[in-house]
């Protein structure tokens, strides 16, 4: 991905705008995180929502259980964490950009052949 | 007692159970121990101070994923946690249900880039990570010194955790009792030591000395391979309590509709009384269970068969120690918790204090779920201090919040994050930590569900049902060994998060203060005298400050857990993936965070009288901390000077070879 560099000394003459690739691990970091921080929000909407509606002031004399634990409890959490552990596992291994480690020691840009683009 | 080893560790008897555990508990030990040695020597091979604080950045998949997950599961998740649950029932699986997302959060959002950066400037501590991708040493001494502040404040709460842990394994034993009488005795003419309880005091003496020696040996690669270790013991003490639990009250739905008919207990003061005068000082300590006055029949709307019939008695059980004098029939009003229900166990009879009633002076009933059943089936749970509950939705959407983001802006997970080998480890490492989580803190909840069936009247001192769960449950299987290693598990989350933190402000210390700003050409083996030196003294300090401890173990984790992420979530995410920001904007951002959250807890205190935070309105004040940081960060940002070019090109441009400081 290439992107334009502008000048950023301020005061100064601007500079000739010339191509700059961005680091491909700081692109592929950024695009994870905006995806990390997409799950997060659905899972929440989950729980929270599901917990409001169902979890609140039962009445006992109304209360059902499901695996033994009252029903809101397993909808409203426990399922929905079985489902977190699926996707944050499909996501480690299926969507997570492998970067090799460089003869410096340094993550580098390159990826390897079993990762995604 | 057997001669026998076997038969030593199947004693039956209380005291034989209590060595029996102990015995257990001493193997667990020994090998966290050992493993510091065989550490120390990997140390010997390599570069001392690349080594000692960051394992030389080779962390396998579950090396990183055990010590992150050991790390973040401390006395608070096996102490403070399992405490709440039984205090305010199944609402607490929602209080903690962001574990289910905290893996993917606190591990992929910052740790590849991270870890990166990390690489690029040579970094091995948090702080220098900020300096260096500034070039500025102001961000690093602000950023030093808000770990040390804060980090102390967590070791304290830990050390505390850990004494409690063992007083409650050892407190059956013969000579444990001989000792703490004799430490009693010697401490009592010393001033501000005779203050503190002897049993307390000669068990965090001992969790000190083991804890100080092994980080102080091994340094970082002790503490990843004990966490390592911890982390096993924490699993698979979980699950085993978790099969023995279930057990014992005959299933989870049996254990559920129980606890559906369960109603809170009362606090309230009460008068201890005996019929005649006491020849001697009697001394009642705390958790004895006595029988109540029955009390005048005050019901509004009274049973007519009941007319002129006082309340059948109940029991109390005392929340405090307290002593008849010599010639005295009665004690001061002392606090004390009423039992308002039947549906749990019920002490047995030889515990019941003969001779003894307790007249009830005053009763102060839950603000939120007095009298009512349901409430620990059901949110908001019931609470003595809140008339909405435990765990309003605004709160626990706060929650879900903090416990994710909060722990993505830890420096303690953050530097695991500097130290793995390769981006397959940590993707590996996420899905293992993930796994991890759902079988310790899930089933947790279930355990201290039905440990209110098995366990009543334990508000009085809440913070001692796992330890007193592990000892009970182990004991009704037959099993009084297996107590050892089930109380290993909360005692390996609290050893596992002291290493961490005490090599933190080690690492702060003298990285951070004294090789980049005193002395930057000091030697190997200086370095290593003055780490070995601060780790010890650092641990010592720790221990002095809490010999006589402050009250509220949970308060003081929040406090510093809270603290720390909103200082450094918005700073250090900024400073990884935006360009734009600069060194005065992260210092902005650091104290920003930090102003908020002192802000928060100062108001609180003055509205409340203790120490506590400031919800205000409703939030969890992490959610403040954070927006605090982030307008900081932000706005100093945008005022002041861009970085320079070469510097944002360095960090996110494409770049040839790399570029590390000497």
């Amino acid at each position: 991905m290439i992107e334009p560099k502008s000048s950023v000394e301020p005061g100064g003459p601007p500079d000739p705008i010339s191509p700059v690739s961005t680091d491909p691990v700081y692109q592929h970091a950024k695009r994870e995180s905006g995806w990390i921080l997409a799950i997060w929000f659905g899972f929440a909407a989950w729980v929270i929502g599901y917990s409001r509606m169902r979890g609140y002031d039962v009445d006992p004399e109304q209360l059902t259980l499901t695996l033994g634990m009252p029903s809101w409890v397993f909808w409203g959490i426990a399922a929905p964490w079985f489902l977190a552990n699926v996707v944050t596992i499909l996501f480690s291994f299926c969507y997570m950009t492998d970067h090799v480690t460089d003869e410096n020691d340094n993550i580098s840009g390159q990826t390897t052949d079993s990762a995604p683009i | 007692m057997s001669n026998s080893f076997p038969g030593f560790l199947a004693a039956a008897g209380h005291g034989g159970a209590s060595n029996a555990a102990l015995v257990s508990f001493g193997v667990y030990l020994g090998l966290v121990l050992l493993l510091a040695v065989f550490a120390s020597r990997t140390l010997k091979k390599r570069s001392f101070v690349s080594e000692y604080f960051l394992g030389s950045r080779s962390l396998g998949t579950w090396a990183l994923a055990l010590t992150f997950a050991a790390t973040s599961a401390s006395g608070g998740s096996f102490m403070g946690f399992p405490s709440l649950i039984y205090t305010h029932g199944w609402v607490l699986a929602l209080w903690i249900a962001s574990y289910m997302v905290l893996p993917i959060v606190a591990m992929g959002f910052l740790g590849k880039r991270l870890n990166q950066v990390a690489r690029k400037t040579g970094a091995i501590t948090v702080p220098e990570v900020l300096r260096e991708r500034f070039g500025s040493l102001s961000v690093g001494m602000v950023a030093t010194l808000l770990i040390v502040f804060f980090m102390f404040f967590y070791l304290l709460a830990q050390f505390k955790a850990g004494s409690n842990i063992l007083t409650t394994l050892l407190k059956d034993i013969q000579l444990y009792s001989d000792c703490v009488a004799w430490v009693g005795t010697t401490i009592e003419p010393i001033p501000w030591l005779n203050r503190a309880e002897p049993d307390y005091l000669l068990c965090l003496i001992a969790f000190a000395v083991a804890v100080i020696a092994y980080t102080t040996y091994g340094g970082f690669r002790a503490v990843v391979w004990t966490d390592v270790l911890q982390g096993f013991i924490m699993g698979g003490g979980v699950l085993v309590m978790l099969f023995l639990t279930l057990m014992l009250v005959g299933g989870l739905g049996n254990a559920t509709r129980k606890l559906a008919e369960m109603t809170p207990p009362d606090p309230g003061r009460a008068v201890l009384q005996i019929a005649e005068p006491a020849s001697d000082v009697v001394s009642i300590p705390k958790g004895a269970w006595i029988r109540a006055e029955p009390e005048p029949n005050s019901d509004p709307n009274p049973d007519p068969d009941l007319a002129g019939t006082d309340r059948p008695a109940t029991l109390v059980r005392t929340a405090e120690r307290t002593t008849i004098a010599a010639g005295a029939s009665s004690s001061p009003p002392v606090s004390i918790i009423r039992i308002t229900d039947t549906v749990g166990a019920q002490p047995p009879e030889d515990r019941i204090e003969k001779g003894l009633t307790a007249r009830i002076t005053e009763i102060e009933p839950y603000r939120f779920g007095a009298g009512q059943a349901g409430v620990y089936v059901s949110a908001p749970g019931p609470d003595p201090n809140k008339d909405i509950g435990f765990l309003s939705i605004g709160l626990a959407m706060s929650f879900f919040v903090f416990w994710a983001f909060g722990a993505t802006g830890q420096p303690s997970n953050m530097v695991r994050l500097m130290a793995f080998r390769d981006t397959m480890t940590l993707r590996r490492a996420i899905a293992t930590v993930s796994i991890y989580y759902s079988l310790i803190y899930f089933p947790l909840v279930i355990i201290f569900c039905c440990a209110r069936l098995v366990l009543p009247g334990m508000e009085v001192d809440s913070d001692r049902v796992m330890p007193e769960m592990a000892t009970h449950v182990t004991a009704a299987a037959g099993m009084p060994w297996l107590a050892g290693l089930l109380v290993a598990a909360p005692f390996a989350a609290v050893m596992s998060s002291v290493d961490s933190f005490l090599l933190m402000v080690s690492s702060s210390l003298v990285r951070d203060v004294y090789q980049r700003n005193i002395n930057p050409n000091a030697s190997e083996r200086r370095l290593k005298g003055l780490t070995y030196a601060v780790t010890a003294l650092v641990g010592i300090a720790a221990v002095l400050a809490v010999i006589n401890p402050p009250r509220y173990l949970q308060n003081l984790i929040i406090f510093a857990t809270s603290g720390l992420a909103g200082c450094f979530l918005v700073p250090m995410t900024l400073a990884l993936y935006w360009r734009r920001i600069n060194g005065p904007g992260t210092i902005a951002g650091m104290l920003g965070g930090c102003g908020t959250h002192l802000l928060l807890y100062i108001v609180g205190y003055l509205t409340e009288g203790r120490f506590t935070v400031y919800q205000f309105l409703g939030i969890q004040p992490f959610i403040w901390d954070l927006i605090g940081s982030a307008v900081c960060a932000v706005a100093f940002t945008l005022l002041t000077r861009s970085p320079a070019a070469a510097q944002q090109a360095r960090f996110f441009d494409e770049s040839g070879s790399p570029n590390r400081p000497g």
